[in-house]
């Protein structure tokens, strides 16, 4: 009997390129495809289990191994730093399973799988930019049944977000949203943007790169296509504010006009989150 | 610092790796056998197999045995590997009713048909701790060992007959009694596949039912007790039918001539949960039946399954039961998504001290003005 | 062919190929695969993507090309089960598919928009169209229903389809502005019917166009496209 189930094997066992078996890769690719074509939409796709545990960029990663082939460069970061543990996990297993050479320069990566932020230059109408999501639904804060959230989806009834927005507003003197605002997309589909800083969110907005976003545990892909409009849900008379702390300059390049991150202490400190982008800055690259 | 640090991070890695592996082979004591885990620690490589969906008793310990015994991450270490296998075909639909039982009871009736075969079970004796020591268990250990060879031709002959390894289900009897609401079904629809599409809902039983199959199992019984006795629900009559535990043979069609073959057997528990119906819309001359079954011994996460899966029909979608089961009880996600909190979040706490201060701005010009 | 084989690594370009021209809709992208692969462009569409999950059909409006042989071949190639047209989640049409076959696909829903049909077609020739053609200018105010073959039966439409040439400017997302494509083996008809039927987006049919060559192009549901100028292509 083993004999027979080992031949059955064997027989099945094609020249895989990647972890991921071709069945699976199908399957993800035909979940990318529907969200290319229905921009913002979150597809649902038979999310497989990884070797990196879910809520740890699993959907991030089979997006990439779907994706990716012998003749790209991929750059993976954590928090805009190429050497975040995790990232360096993820950029182990993938470079480790197909061969595909890896960089830290954007503007040499055609793949870049980020965790929480968008490179701060680099990437152009080659490139693909793969997010991983953490929870993909962006109106899970003011609904909580899943058959309502769909069909609000469906139905483009994202009142109950506009409302939610407008007590902030009111409660807090500003909208409190932090990290991945909810944004429409293609005028259609409200999303979440993951924990990408408001800093990145204008970068979405007619990219010259695709954007798919991968959440694993949920089990949903999304994407938002190259020129594409992505605007953030705010009011006619609430301008959209993105992360700003007057006279805070990077303490290794000097640069101000990129995301910042705070060392804490006595005085405070800053530098760039795009450890990449700084390092090129100083002339040190 | 290395966890995040300029050009730590694969450094720190491949240290932290190096240390958790010394340390796992070379623990210092004797080396620990699969054999010896699932001949051992038999429940917690039943869980663990339920968990993951997949029947390897030996993989099974491996993996528990490189997890150093946390039983999530051993689902892990099985899943991901189920990810790389090639999936080649699909067994029949397998009747419960050729179950061999090894243990089943009936709580709902004193004399049901066929027998109530307590089985291995520590049910019933007092929760007393051991502390015979070490050379005194292995000694009866040893004895006993060479007991059970004489003893093999008896076991084999006492639990010869089909009405005891195959007993007559309680439902059969509960039909005649005309006591059940009949919900079967005249179609035969696909089963839907958990590990090929997200249930979300409305689902259907087979997408919940799985979903359970795999679920962890102290999640499905904290869901299990907030449901049907705790705060989430309201209160469940629940009355078992059947518990069984047993083995079931599994076949498939050869590929080349069509045949059916065997290719080996599964142990599954198995059980149906009778449900007292009281619901104004509900029959309420009648009850309703609950079934639950999972890989391996697991009689709670079975017991739980049943209530949970008869509790969900009757709820019908009025509350988020069905979104809680599908969405909250597996293992990976839940704990995986816990553990990520360990992952680096300093973009994150960034943008929130901004938005503080600038809430605090905002107030400060209001006074102002 | 006595059988079809695509190669994981031709799958994996092939995709690549199919994700780059759906996310830029009227971009003309080439196809090409290794010596690994023995399929022509268009079956290697559908075997990048198919397999023993997914439902496909195969038509054929060309009288050398025989669906059901290529059905076949498709089938054992990849494992996917066929099926009749309105049920298939991706189809392959050698030639112009009939109105009434486009407009039975399935298009999804706004509950479930992936329910919506992937169509593969194969067309003659994929061009864009320059700025300094002339005829661009000349022919926008004068074309749409002037220069097509003036039967106007649908059955005749479809049978002078090998020789139109049917001009589309597009826009929407993953276009930058606006952007034309000229594809030579469909007509007017084709597109008019596809444009009605992505009217009620997210619901929808997504296409890709093959052309002789290995030149990719695809329309996205999210398309907004017109039909500039259609006209008899001169042998």
């Amino acid at each position: 009997m083993t004999d027979l189930l080992n031949e059955l094997g064997a027989a099945h066992e094609q020249q895989q390129f990647g972890i991921l078996d071709e069945y699976s890769k199908r399957e993800i690719r035909r979940a990318i495809l529907t969200a290319v074509a229905v921009p913002g939409y979150q597809v649902p796709f038979g999310s497989r289990e990884m070797p990196v545990a879910r809520g740890w960029g699993s959907g991030g990663l089979q997006l990439t191994l779907a994706v990716i082939s012998p003749s790209d460069v991929i750059k993976v970061i954590d928090q805009g730093d190429d050497q975040g543990v995790n990232a360096v996990n993820l950029r182990r297993l993938i470079v480790q399973s197909t061969k595909v050479p890896e960089t830290t320069t954007a503007s040499d990566a055609s793949i870049v799988q980020s965790r929480h932020r968008i490179p701060e230059d680099g990437l152009d109408e080659q490139d693909i930019l793969i997010l991983q999501v953490p929870v993909p639904e962006p109106l899970r804060g003011v609904e909580r049944d899943m058959r309502e959230l769909s069909r609000m989806h469906a139905e483009a009834d994202y009142s109950k977000m506009w409302v939610s927005l407008y007590e902030d507003k009111v409660r807090n003197g500003v909208i409190t949203q932090t990290t991945g605002y909810p944004c429409l997309v293609n005028d259609r589909y409200v999303i979440a943007t993951t924990p990408i800083p408001r800093w990145d969110i204008p970068r979405l907005d007619q990219s010259p790169f695709l954007t798919l976003f991968g959440a694993g545990r949920e089990k949903r892909i999304y994407a938002v296509p190259p020129y594409t409009a992505v605007t953030p849900l705010t009011f006619e008379d609430v301008p959209f504010e993105v992360e700003h702390t007057p006279g805070a300059s990077c303490s290794q390049c000097g640069s101000n006009k990129t995301f910042l991150v705070e060392i804490p202490g006595p005085t405070s400190r800053w530098v760039c989150s795009d450890t990449d982008w700084c390092e090129r800055n100083s002339g040190k690259a | 610092m290395g966890y995040s640090g300029a050009r730590g991070g694969i450094d720190a890695i491949e240290a932290a790796e190096k240390l958790v592996r010394r340390k796992r082979l070379n623990a210092e004591c004797e080396w620990v056998s699969p054999q010896q885990i699932v001949g051992r620690l038999r429940l917690a490589v039943d869980r663990v197999m339920g968990e993951a969906g997949i029947w390897d008793e030996e993989l099974t310990a491996i993996a528990i045995r490189q997890a150093e015994g946390d039983l999530i991450e051993a689902v892990h270490l099985l899943r991901s590997y189920k990810s790389t296998l090639p999936r080649f075909a699909y067994s029949k639909p397998i009747d419960v009713d050729e179950l061999q039982v090894v243990r089943r009871i009936v709580p709902a009736f004193r004399n049901p048909p066929g027998p109530q075969l307590l089985g291995r079970t520590t049910d019933y004796t007092g929760r007393l701790l051991e502390l015979t020591s070490e050379q005194a268990s292995q000694e009866e250990s040893m004895l006993l060992s060479s007991l059970a060879l004489t003893e093999k031709a008896e076991t084999v002959d006492s639990i010869a007959s089909a009405q005891d390894t195959q007993p007559r289900r309680l439902l059969e009897t509960l039909r005649e009694m005309d006591l059940l609401v009949d919900r079967r079904r005249d179609d035969d629809p696909e089963p839907f596949d958990i590990t090929r599409t997200p249930a979300r809902p409305p689902a259907s039983r087979s997408a919940r039912l799985s979903s359970m199959a795999r679920a962890e199992t102290g999640a499905l019984v904290n869901q299990w007790y907030r449901n049907i006795l705790g705060p989430d629900g309201y209160v469940h009559e629940v009355t078992l039918g059947e518990v069984r535990h047993g083995y079931l043979a599994l076949s498939i069609e050869h590929p080349l001539t069509g045949n059916t073959i065997s290719i080996g057997m599964v142990r599954v528990t198995e059980v149906e949960a009778i449900e007292d119906l009281n619901g104004i819309d509900e029959q309420r001359d009648r009850f309703d039946i609950g079934y639950g079954l999972c890989l391996g011994h697991n009689e709670k996460k079975a017991i739980a399954m049943a209530n949970l899966d008869i509790a969900c029909h009757r709820d019908n979608g009025r509350s988020q039961l069905e979104q809680s089961l599908l969405l909250t009880t597996d293992g990976l996600d839940s704990s995986g998504f816990l553990e990520h909190l360990k992952l680096p979040h300093y973009v994150t706490f960034r943008s929130m001290v901004e938005r503080k201060l600038a809430v605090r701005k905002s107030r400060t010009s209001e006074r102002d003005s | 062919m006595k059988f079809l084989t695509l190669a994981p690594i031709d799958a994996n370009y092939t995709f690549r190929t199919m994700l780059q021209t759906l996310s830029r809709p009227g971009t003309i992208e080439a196809l090409t695969l290794s010596t690994d692969s023995q399929c022509i462009p268009e079956t290697a569409l559908m075997l990048a993507v198919i397999d023993v999950e997914t439902k496909f059909a195969v038509l054929s409006s060309l009288e050398e090309i025989d669906a059901k042989v290529w059905a076949r071949l498709l089938s054992s190639a990849s494992g996917a089960p066929q099926t009749e047209l309105p049920k298939a989640e991706w189809v392959l049409s050698f030639g112009e598919p009939s109105t009434e076959g486009l407009n039975s696909l399935a298009r999804g829903s706004a509950y479930e928009p992936e329910g919506g049909c992937r169509l593969v077609v194969a067309c003659d020739k994929l061009s864009r169209l320059l700025n300094d053609e002339h005829d661009i200018n000349h022919d926008i105010n004068h074309d749409i229903n002037h220069d097509i073959n003036t039967d106007n039966s649908t059955d005749a439409s479809q049978l002078d389809a090998s020789r139109t040439s049917t001009t589309i400017s597009l826009c929407g997302p993953g276009v930058n502005g606006q952007t034309n494509l000229r594809v030579e083996g469909l007509s007017e008809s084709f597109f008019s019917t596809l444009a009605k039927i992505n009217n009620s987006f997210p619901a929808g049919v997504d296409v890709w166009l093959c052309d002789q060559l290995g030149h990719l192009a695809a329309i996205s549901r999210s398309t907004e496209f017109i039909v500039m100028r259609s006209k008899e292509v001169v042998a």
